[in-house]
């Protein structure tokens, strides 16, 4: 079948909501993979989001026909993140603990390289090949959003050594989307 | 005992953010270009572990959402509302009279500003500049503004319309009189909005039906009726537009009207009717078939399918059956396309020269008449050019009547995948018709064609 999305364009251009919500579907997952990658706060990333398609949809009658939305749409997300960032760049103080630009900048470089949608795909296949204490961790953190406090509580163990059980299953998952992102290269 | 670069890190990333931690962390990134990009990475394995172990249904309530907020009303009531709230908690009464008036100062000059922003903008936000108006009759008739949607207001007698008003007519039919003579009537049942886009009638059909004259338009600017469906565009003419949860019906009585949705589109011209539906898909009905054909190139004349596989005339290829009845073959010169047992096919070949070569808007026309048991129609076309298959799938009228479909060439999917569609001036050289399931009457078809539409403006030959 063919690709529905200009129809859905041409409805919600007549103000139909209901086809920007199935255009939204269709396209969300890439955007918000997409600022997630760059922002440590998943809510934020999901508020920029749901920015991105609202200012879509009030403009969508500059979109050019024929070019991808989804594209269109993610140049969006990218100057509303740009301003998010400026933007609490001038709030914090220069001595602000809460970023690194070095590291902010190698993920940007990791970010880049790759569609940030496959690598959602790929983690999650990477996240089921996992030893069932490790996937029970990662439910516990960031499905529950548990602290570290309360999984030291309930684990019985110190906060450093809970802060290294978590690092060593993002080297793991790490090393298990490498090697998938480097089997599927051409 | 003293923390690894790796201890670091992990604290790092799991939130703790003590300013010799940072001191340390950027001190390990500078000085081993690896360990930071090794960092970088578990960086992004971190910010997308919340987003892969998200439950699918997160996806459907995000969208959801933004609809929701597309719907909500606008954000200066709400500011206002939430203002409202909160200046009744003092315990004061004259303090809270005051708050009162600088409450409503605020959200009125924060309304102001959220509408020169708009403005700003330059999006299509409502304005109070007349476009219709509104002859209701005895119909009940429900008004909600394009600067207060969502809330409803029966509306009695005469009035003007602005844009981005909507409006619901309950009972008998009412009309909106355009000042060039243009008249939508609308039926009992009927939901829909009002726009002006650059001097153009936009007129969006949420559901109902109704039946329009309309004046003769501007070439570039004609009349544009919208549904969930597809997008009409009127030049000048009568005709009817029936709009449900599952599709739109054109009926056209007098001049032609222009269908579009997202898979092609066709011209539907006195006498006939059209019928879009949520895929995008349409098909067309004629009074007759064979009747007065458009300017074009006509690559096949004319073939019937008989007994599911040999069509009766056919000047470039046909449709064998296999002996072993396992389906047939589209046998021509050298060609030897194989049909599968579950459809029933025919097919056009030319492989020296080929069929035609692809002009950027053709169009594929054709009459068919399929019989019950036929739920869709496959046209497949071979691009020598580019040595790849594409196709497109239209739903069948499921009765023996003659209907007309069109299809934009352009639209057609690639058998691969891959984005890029048919390119103009790439040579196309097998065409194959297929109806599926295989139904147990023959399926045919009639004045199969390529149109081809010459450009807006274009100076005539």
């Amino acid at each position: 079948m063919s690709d529905p999305l200009p129809a859905w364009i041409i409805a919600a251009r007549a103000g139909d909501t209901q086809a920007f919500v199935r255009l939204v579907e269709a396209c969300q997952a890439g955007i918000r993979a997409y600022l997630s990658a760059r922002l440590s706060d998943r809510h934020a990333a999901d508020d920029l989001a749901q920015n991105a398609f609202i200012i879509s949809y009030r403009r969508l009658a500059e979109f050019r026909d024929g070019e991808s939305f989804p594209a269109w749409v993610r140049g969006i997300a990218h100057n509303l993140l740009r301003n998010h960032l400026r933007s609490r760049q001038a709030q914090t103080p220069t001595q602000d603990a809460g970023s690194l630009s070095i590291l902010d900048d190698q993920a940007e470089r990791m970010a880049d390289r790759h569609d940030e949608q496959r690598l959602v795909e790929t983690l999650r296949s990477c996240l089921a090949k996992l030893p069932d204490d490790q996937r029970q961790l990662v439910h516990a953190r960031y499905v529950s959003e548990q602290s570290i406090e309360e999984l030291c509580k309930s684990v019985g163990c110190k906060h450093s050594a809970m802060t290294m059980m978590l690092h060593r299953v993002r080297m793991r998952l790490r090393a298990c989307v490498n090697d998938h992102l480097t089997e599927a290269a051409p | 005992m003293t923390a690894s670069r790796d201890d670091r890190l992990g604290a790092w990333l799991a939130g703790d953010r003590g300013q010799g931690l940072k001191r340390d962390i950027a001190r390990d990134l500078a000085e081993d270009a690896d360990f930071a990009a090794r960092a970088g990475e578990l960086l992004v394995i971190e910010r997308l572990l919340g987003r892969a172990t998200q439950a699918d249904d997160d996806e459907g309530a995000f969208a959801r959402e933004v609809g929701r907020q597309l719907d909500a009303p606008d954000s200066g009531r709400r500011f206002a509302q939430a203002v409202h709230r909160r200046i009744f908690l003092p315990r004061s009464m004259l303090r809270a009279a005051a708050l009162v008036m600088i409450g409503l100062l605020a959200a009125t000059m924060w309304t102001w500003h959220q509408r020169g922003n708009a403005d700003a903008d330059a999006d299509a936000d409502a304005d109070e500049s007349t476009i219709a108006i509104l002859r209701p009759g005895t119909a009940r008739c429900e008004l909600s503004s394009g600067t207060s949607p969502g809330d409803w207001i029966v509306v009695a007698g005469v009035r003007t319309l602005h844009r981005r008003d909507n409006l619901r007519v309950t009972d008998s039919p009412a009309d909106i009189s355009y000042a060039d003579g243009t008249v939508l009537t609308l039926l009992p049942g009927t939901e829909v909005g009002v726009d002006d886009l650059s001097g153009a009638k936009n007129v969006r059909i949420a559901s109902g039906s109704l039946s329009a004259e309309v004046a003769k338009q501007p070439s570039d600017r004609p009349l544009v009726l919208t549904t969930p469906h597809a997008r009409v565009e009127v030049v000048g003419t009568r005709f009817t537009l029936a709009v449900t949860a599952r599709d739109s019906t054109l009926a056209v009585s007098d001049g032609a009207v222009r269908l579009i949705t997202g898979i092609g589109t066709t011209l539907v011209a006195r006498g006939g009717s059209a019928r879009a539906d949520s895929e995008g898909a349409f098909v067309m009905r004629t009074e007759a078939a064979g009747g007065p054909v458009e300017a074009g190139t006509e690559v096949v004349r004319r073939f019937d399918i008989a007994a599911g596989a040999t069509p009766s005339q056919w000047s470039q290829g046909r449709v064998v059956a296999k002996p072993d009845g396992s389906g047939g073959n589209c046998l021509a010169s050298d060609v030897d396309e194989a049909i599968s047992p579950g459809m029933m096919a025919a097919c056009a070949v030319d492989w020296r020269s080929g069929l035609f070569r692809h002009a950027a808007d053709d169009q594929l026309q054709f009459d068919m008449r399929t019989p019950p048991g036929a739920e869709r129609l496959i046209v497949w076309f071979y691009d020598s050019t580019s040595d790849r298959g594409f196709y497109a799938i239209i739903p069948t009228p499921g009765a023996s009547t003659w209907s007309r479909a069109t299809l934009r060439l352009s639209a057609f999917a690639a058998d691969d995948r891959r984005p890029e569609g048919i390119r103009p001036g790439d040579l196309l050289s097998f065409l194959r018709f297929s109806v599926e399931p295989k139904p147990s009457e023959p399926f045919h078809l009639d004045q199969v064609r390529i149109v081809r539409i010459p450009p807006p403006n274009s100076a005539p030959p």
